[in-house]
């Protein structure tokens, strides 16, 4: 089962999108403690982070844990200007996506980059071998 | 006409274009004495003046109504026709400013009183004295209007001269435009030209012409004054309703790639029904009022949600179509003046059928069950409220919100957040509008009261009683909601500094290839336009610290001068000074250390490089997440210290390098010589150690003889090979 960190400072949110990716094995943390997210590395197949927090905002937050070496990083938000898949896209995350969708088009899109990280896993090993 | 909501955006826009093209077009009457560039100055003042009536920018109509008066008089007065040319000039140059940068260039009394003075009238605070008591109608409106009749007048003429030419007059915007100011004040100026009714009868021609009207006005001319004022008023109607039905028509055949409506000139067509309706509701019966709310509704709903979504998209299309329907049907019952019926029912209930379409999608498009988000919701309130409380309290002790805290925005950012979960539309566009009023004030565009935020404690403490009660927080008839949307509305008519520019271009430096070439982009495009070009200053660009070379360097830096150079330019032309200035330094030590032949040292290098490119990204990604900009002063001073150091370098490198390079040849004389006496006492057969230490003197003087190359050539040393050299140098000195 693919595992997913929801990275958010409101617990309503989290509810919402929790119920929308339900079967999935979800873990959550707050832009406070972000730190013990360093523990996951490697643990966790898709996270995703909203684009306003308390402390920083989602794009930092994501090159942040992007630093410690987690993959697959996707913001979201519910009112996302133009600019901002862009510029998620230009400081290396790996989307952007409006939330709430459809339980059904969100599973979609999860389901998504979950399969393109695992063909990018796959080239990677064809390249190294 | 102050209760009216206005899209300000459209109004600023518009006397931006004008104001910045007027110089340039009284350059050309002035030049060339043309009555066709004259007139077309005259046109551009008069829409200046209207425009700036509609935003209440009271100084600035003022200004422009002088300046009419002004061209007026150049036209009469042949003698002084050169100084009023440059006065004229100077204020064209002046309202272009003001209007383009309105923090610096304000327009008061005392250019009011410049014109003035031009043309020998007393100081503006004189007259409004000496009128106070007499005119019960500012003196000024009905100067203007008058100046609106005579522009009318010479139109007469032009239609007159085509009409004997058979051939027919064209209707264009300007007429109308002129129609609808005066028809603002269309009473006050009637009876002040109630003897030149000759201006009248001209009047009524061209809207009669133009309007292809053959009603009684053609059978039977008015005899009485008051007839041909009420003719006149109703043709003016007729001939603006007529210009709005035909830009509706427009709008709806030009609809973009995905079939939507284009949101800027649907809101510029929104707006002028808007304005011409509020004129007419007082002469006209009720259905014009009810086409007047219906245009505002559309133009409030799509600001208000997204209007990419092709399904709502469709809807505003028919709304648009019933509404172009609506006015068509208003104006044939104005030619047959008869009693208009209800007419906007139709497109009301489209209207609503739109509100209703999208709250059912944003409530389908979450699956929580409402119990449990609402315990939830209801929790995270109660924190959301104590932020608003606290910042309440601090917002009371200053008049104006210019700083905004951080938290106050995240509180807002998740109550809004908290209204769209539970499906409270109204509450949630209620928020939206709010937070899109705080963005604004986060990005110095905008001053407001804190009256709406300190209005926000109840509301929270409002939606947190209803939340826990399990009813719907705020309907749209809500006393409350109505409250806050025209505070809202009233903030955002204060926008103008945000929108001034966003029609300007800017170029901007782009690589196409191996060249570098420049491209115009607008404002508005910017943001989008960066967030796509900029990849190399985002990660730390790693390779430029390990440099050797300064050849090694510039290469390796021309990504990141450009993108730097283009996001100066983009942050200053969207005024996130903070990144503008950082940028603007950053490019000027890159450029700096492109002129260098020698680095300075790795790690200061990488020290001062790194800290600062962290910076910039911490900033742009607060920019872009509509975010406070953090201080970027610390990295700026620092910055600055180390351009000093850089441009200081040079000139003591090169006198450290002649130091050495003097201290190296001397050293290899004495070297040279300090090997002939070695050689002699070898020869003498003064023992074996001074043999050893005379070929070890021979490999050094050859090292000695690289160093000198070296310094000489390029200026470079290998300090560990100098290093080795003094320290043999000391060994075979000590065995000698």
């Amino acid at each position: 089962m693919s595992t997913v960190l929801i990275i958010d400072d409101s617990p309503t949110q989290v509810a919402c999108v929790r119920e929308l990716l339900r079967g999935l094995r979800l873990l959550q943390s707050s832009s406070d403690s972000l730190e013990q997210c360093k523990l996951q590395v490697g643990h966790v197949d898709i996270v995703l982070i909203a684009l306003c927090l308390d402390r920083h905002n989602g794009f930092e937050c994501g090159l942040t844990l992007r630093e410690w070496g987690f993959a697959n990083i996707v913001l979201y938000s519910d009112d996302p200007e133009d600019t901002d898949a862009d510029w998620a896209r230009a400081i290396g995350l790996q989307g952007f996506l409006r939330l709430p969708a459809p339980a059904q088009q969100l599973r979609q899109q999860v389901q998504s980059l979950l399969s393109t990280r695992v063909q990018r896993g796959e080239d990677d090993k064809r390249l190294a071998s | 006409m102050t209760n009216v909501w206005l899209p300000s955006v459209v109004l600023w826009e518009g006397m931006q274009s004008r104001a910045s093209a007027l110089p340039m077009l009284m350059q050309d009457a002035f030049q060339y004495d043309s009555p066709v560039a004259m007139h077309r100055v005259r046109a551009s003042l008069c829409e200046l003046a209207a425009l700036a009536c509609f935003v209440q920018a009271r100084q600035f109509s003022l200004y422009c109504r002088e300046c009419i008066k002004l061209l007026e008089l150049y036209e009469q007065n042949a003698p002084r026709r050169t100084t009023l040319a440059t006065v004229l000039l100077c204020a064209a140059l002046r309202a272009s400013q003001s209007l383009a940068t309105p923090l610096m260039y304000q327009i008061g009394s005392a250019n009011l009183n410049e014109l003035r003075q031009a043309r020998g009238a007393s100081s503006i605070e004189q007259e409004e004295h000496k009128h106070r008591a007499a005119w019960a109608v500012p003196r000024l409106k009905v100067l203007l209007h008058k100046q609106l009749f005579r522009t009318h007048y010479t139109l007469g003429d032009a239609t007159k001269v085509s009409e004997d030419a058979g051939v027919a007059a064209q209707p264009n915007s300007f007429l109308s435009l002129n129609a609808v100011a005066a028809l603002c004040f269309g009473e006050v100026l009637l009876e002040k030209v109630r003897h030149q009714q000759n201006y009248l009868q001209t009047c009524l021609r061209i809207l009669r012409v133009d309007l292809c009207c053959n009603r009684s006005i053609e059978s039977a001319p008015p005899k009485t004054f008051s007839e041909m004022k009420r003719i006149f008023i109703e043709l003016s109607i007729q001939k603006i309703l007529r210009e709005l039905t035909k830009e509706l028509r427009a709008l709806t055949q030009t609809t973009d790639k995905q079939g939507g409506l284009n949101l800027k000139s649907s809101l510029l067509v929104f707006y002028k029904i808007n304005i011409c309706c509020e004129f007419l509701r007082s002469r006209h019966s009720q259905s014009i009022n009810k086409i007047s709310v219906c245009a505002q509704q559309l133009a409030i709903y799509l600001r208000c949600w997204e209007h990419k979504e092709c399904e709502a998209n469709a809807l505003l299309c028919l709304c648009v179509l019933t509404l172009e329907r609506e006015l068509n049907i208003v104006i044939a019952v104005l030619q047959d003046l008869k009693p208009c019926e209800r007419t906007d029912i139709r497109l009301r209930r489209k209207v609503q059928h739109y509100i209703r379409t999208r709250r059912r999608r944003s409530r389908t498009m979450y699956a929580v069950p409402i119990g449990s988000a609402r315990e939830i919701a209801h929790k995270e309130l109660i924190d959301i409220h104590l932020k608003f409380r606290n910042n309440s309290k601090h917002y009371k002790q200053t008049q104006s919100l210019t700083l905004v805290e951080d938290a106050l925005f995240h509180a807002l950012v998740r109550f809004k957040t908290i209204a769209l979960y539970l499906g409270e539309m109204s509450l949630y566009e209620l928020l939206w509008n709010l937070r899109e009023v705080l963005v604004l004030v986060i990005e110095r565009k905008l001053l407001v009261t804190n009256f709406p935020f300190s209005l926000l404690p109840r509301l929270s403490a409002y939606a947190m009683r209803h939340i826990k009660q399990g009813q719907v927080v705020l309907g749209y008839d809500s006393r409350l909601i109505s409250r806050f949307c025209e505070q809202i509305r009233a903030q955002r008519q204060l926008e103008p500094y945000k929108f001034v520019l966003r029609d300007n271009r800017i170029l901007l430096p782009e690589r196409q290839g191996r060249r570098q070439t420049q491209q115009s982009i607008t404002t508005v495009q910017l943001p989008r336009f960066l967030a796509k070009n900029i990849h190399c200053l985002v990660a730390y660009p790693v390779e430029i610290y390990e440099c050797q070379s300064g050849a090694e360097f510039s290469g390796l830096s021309r990504g990141v001068v450009l993108e730097l150079s283009l996001l100066a330019r983009g942050a200053r032309a969207l005024q996130v000074d903070r990144v503008a200035a950082l940028c603007e330094v950053l490019l000027e030590i890159y450029r700096s250390l492109n002129g260098l032949s020698v680095l300075p040292e790795r790690r200061v290098l990488k020290r001062n490089l790194k800290c600062a490119h962290r910076c910039l990204r911490l900033a742009l990604n607060q920019a872009a997440a509509r975010q406070k900009v953090c201080d970027v002063r610390p990295t700026i001073v620092s910055l600055y210290h180390f351009l000093e150091c850089l441009h200081q370098a040079p000139e003591n490198t090169s006198d450290i390098l002649q130091t050495a390079l003097g201290a190296v040849n001397s050293l290899a004389a004495d070297m040279r010589g300090f090997a002939d006496i070695l050689a002699n006492t070898v020869d003498h057969g003064l023992g074996t150690r001074n043999q050893l230490a005379n070929e070890q003197l021979q490999g050094l003087l050859a090292a000695t003889r690289r160093l000198q190359e070296d310094l000489a050539a390029n200026g470079m040393i290998n300090i560990a090979r100098w290093g080795r050299l003094c320290a043999s140098l000391w060994g075979v000195i000590a065995m000698s």
